[in-house]
């Protein structure tokens, strides 16, 4: 599956819904955030270089109340680096590797008033982990798997920082902006290998509620 | 006006180079150029009176250069006949000389495959001469437009055009148009600036001007390999503007001197008792009639470098090609060591092998096999590295490398004028293995695996390609019903996995283009949904769609017995 695909999905839900919520207070969020995603597996650095790599994530919720959001997210995670030849124990070739975990989430904020400055969450839901590795000269391995997250964060309010960009922002619909600040916890571990291909991720971002 | 104009800028030009002159400005610096982009930094960079001279080249220079604004700059081959230039760009000129420039010297190349080799527009005194312009048959050798350019000696050799000319100032002299379908395109109705050109067998010769030159034997050396040096009796010989010179590249005071490279030389082993030996050559000899050529002959022993010499000088005889035997004692071969380090890299199927180079082996030999190493063996490698292919990943191959010494001499002719200019290149060389050879023992034996590179983590490749793609999730039940009649009724057997095998290698592009278009992902589920009703009916009732696939087949044959009888009493 490609990423451009899912976020292009992800965008459009949260855009084309957003006008048929009329109410006063934001009903739905986009976010963009990029960060580092730690894998579980102990010898993702001997082979990609660290044990850390990037990742970039695009996703929308719901605020069916202003305390709990229902979202869908989708991440990209792409390294490069040497595969293994196990019989012969060392490594070997060129290997890319993509991870696009696509998640359906419940937060809950502790969300008391519009100008509350800070605003913890957490959360979690459902994982399909999409996989795909590919070996230069030797061809690609895809595949996916389930698994669940946990999530928690903070949204700091930046409508104060600035308050005419602020304004401006709400005359095109958008009520509130955040910086985000985020830490997720991902299990997606295949049954046939049992390995599990899921990590940490720490990521940073944007937040507009609209 | 136009006439004064010109003038003006002329004496502008010359006056510029008097004040340089006087004012004792570098003048003059050879830049060397020996790459094709090289050249157009060189041009840039270039002061007043610079000479840019391209280097001979085995290779063709691929450029597309700019003139612009110059003034008084050369650019010279090495040799014509080894400094090449085609375009990279056939849409645009290989040189072009523009905006004002002024005493531009192109010299001693030879054009190839391109739109137009030399465009000139809008600059002065601008000199061409002592190339070979041999573009294609839709190219032009020469563009000039509206700029006077001399163009002196050259040979235009099967052009669309050899050269055009829109300004009576620009002068068209000595050259020697072949096999062109023009020779001359001429916009002026001037005449006088054209004279002493030669013509032979164009479509149409164009502008002849004055004095022209009709050439029906030219004598080219070889025109297949561009060689556009004379042979004696050439009606091209002594027939210029001065009387004394020949028309096209090779006269003319800026033609060089240098022998083409030696030909077509051959060997032919005389003899050799392991201790002695003799090896008779011989060459074409140099038809190039200006030059008066002896050769020389180089060998050496490969991996012997003291046994090393030249003979000459060959002398030509008319009418007996240029010949040389050479005789002396081998140099001693001993055993060689066996080869030392020998370590392999694993690959899909593959092994690289590497080793350290033996003093005085001049070949190399690798022996391998699962069982022994005496099983395969690739010989005659030059290297001290080799792939071995065709292996089966997973298994455990025992190999081992040998070094072979043998006197293997090697032998290549120049000419040589006697003036002492040698020719740039030297003849192909050829190499003659003589006396025994001797082998060393076998190196310390290595075991090595082949093994295909696995990703990390390395997680199954769920496969369904079409399938996947069309349902949009590996774990589609669809999918998943497939994924076990393969498991089940195709990896089980050999028909099934070579189906398997050719769907994985054919599907994935497929495949892609499934997964990016909604309408194709609609119509292939579609497609899909009797092959995913009938392996779930396969894999659900393994028992019932045995009963029914023997009630068709008994169905089937009846049906077709019935149509025979029909036939039958009919």
């Amino acid at each position: 599956m490609r990423f451009q695909d899912l976020a292009l999905g992800v965008i459009l839900l949260g855009s084309t819904t957003a006008n048929a919520a009329n109410a006063s207070r934001p009903f739905w969020s986009m976010e963009a955030k990029i960060g580092q995603f730690t894998s579980e597996l102990d010898d993702w650095d001997t082979y990609y270089g660290s044990s850390h790599s990037d990742q970039f994530t695009l996703a929308t919720a719901f605020k069916f109340v202003r305390f709990a959001e229902f979202g869908v997210e989708v991440a990209r995670v792409r390294d490069h680096g040497k595969g293994q030849l196990p019989l012969n124990g060392t490594t070997s070739g060129d290997v890319t590797i993509e991870l696009y975990p696509v998640q359906a989430y419940v937060t809950l904020r502790a969300l008391f008033t519009e100008r509350q400055w800070i605003v913890p969450y957490v959360g979690g839901g459902w994982t399909r982990m999409y996989y795909k590795t590919r070996i230069s000269g030797e061809g690609t391995r895809e595949g996916s798997v389930d698994g669940n997250h946990v999530r928690a964060g903070l949204q700091i309010l930046l409508d104060p920082l600035g308050r005419s960009d602020a304004a401006n922002l709400r005359r095109y619909g958008i009520e509130h902006s955040y910086l985000i600040i985020e830490g997720q916890k991902i299990t997606a571990k295949d049954d046939t290998t049992g390995l599990d291909i899921g990590g940490t991720t720490t990521s940073i971002g944007v937040l507009l509620e609209y | 006006m136009v006439a004064v104009k010109k003038w003006l800028v002329r004496a502008a030009g010359t006056l510029g180079v008097f004040a340089a002159s006087l004012c004792n400005v570098a003048w003059g610096e050879t830049i060397d150029v020996a790459s094709s982009s090289d050249l157009q930094t060189a041009i840039n960079d270039a002061a007043e009176g610079d000479i840019i001279r391209i280097r001979a080249s085995a290779l063709t220079y691929s450029v597309n250069v700019v003139i612009s604004g110059k003034s008084q700059l050369t650019i010279r081959g090495e040799e014509t006949f080894n400094t090449r230039l085609k375009a990279k760009n056939k849409d645009v000129p290989t040189i072009r000389i523009e905006k004002s420039s002024i005493r531009i010297e192109i010299q001693n190349l030879t054009f190839v495959d391109a739109g137009t080799a030399i465009e000139v527009s809008d600059s002065s005194r601008i000199t061409i001469s002592a190339n070979v312009f041999s573009v294609g048959t839709s190219g032009t050798g020469i563009a000039e437009k509206n700029s006077d350019t001399d163009v002196f000696n050259n040979t235009f050799y099967g052009n669309s055009i050899g050269t055009q000319r829109t300004s009576t100032f620009s002068i068209v002299k000595d050259n020697l148009f072949s096999e062109n379908s023009t020779g001359i395109s001429d916009t002026t109705s001037n005449v006088s600036g054209v004279s002493y050109n030669g013509f032979h067998n164009n479509t149409s010769d164009g502008n002849t001007g004055l004095y022209e030159v009709i050439v029906n034997q030219p004598l080219f050396v070889d025109v297949a390999t561009l060689n556009f040096h004379l042979q004696p009796g050439s009606e091209a010989i002594a027939t210029d503007s001065e009387g004394t010179s020949e028309l096209g590249a090779y006269g003319g005071k800026y033609a060089d001197k240098i022998p083409y490279p030696v030909r077509n030389l051959v060997q032919a082993l005389q003899s050799d008792d392991g201790t002695n030996f003799s090896v008779a050559y011989s060459w074409d000899p140099n038809l190039d009639h200006r030059l008066s050529t002896s050769y020389w002959l180089s060998y050496f022993f490969e991996a012997f470098p003291a046994a090393a010499g030249t003979e000459g000088p060959i002398a030509d005889t008319p009418g007996v090609p240029p010949a040389l035997t050479l005789s002396g004692t081998l140099p001693t071969v001993t055993d060689p060591l066996a080869p030392e380090g020998v370590t392999s890299a694993p690959g899909n199927g593959k092994l690289l092998v590497h080793w350290n180079a033996v003093a005085g082996a001049t070949r190399y030999s690798v022996h391998y096999g699962l069982n022994s190493t005496s099983e395969n063996v690739i010989p005659d490698i030059k290297n001290t590295e080799v792939e071995i292919p065709g292996l089966q990943n997973g298994f455990t191959y025992r190999i081992t490398v040998r070094a072979q010494s043998q006197a293997i001499l090697h032998a290549s002719v120049k000419a040589k004028t006697t003036d002492g200019t040698s020719s740039l290149f030297a003849s192909n060389e050829l190499t003659q293995t003589l006396g025994t050879e001797k082998e060393s023992a076998d190196s310390a034996e290595i075991t090595a695996i082949p093994e295909a590179t696995v990703p990390y983590p390395a997680l199954p490749d769920e496969g369904c390609f079409i399938a996947t793609a069309a349902y949009g999730y590996y774990s589609a039940p669809q999918v998943q019903q497939l994924r076990l009649f393969r498991d089940r009724y195709l990896m089980t057997n050999t028909p099934g996995r070579a189906f398997v095998g050719w769907y994985y290698r054919n599907s994935p592009p497929l495949a892609a283009y499934i997964r990016e278009n909604q309408a194709a992902r609609t119509v292939v589920r579609l497609a899909l949904y009797p092959a995913v009703l009938m392996a779930t009916f396969t894999t659900q009732y393994p028992w019932l769609t045995l009963v029914v696939s023997a009630l068709l087949l008994v169905l089937a044959a009846s049906i077709v017995k019935g149509h025979r009888n029909r036939i039958t009493a009919t």
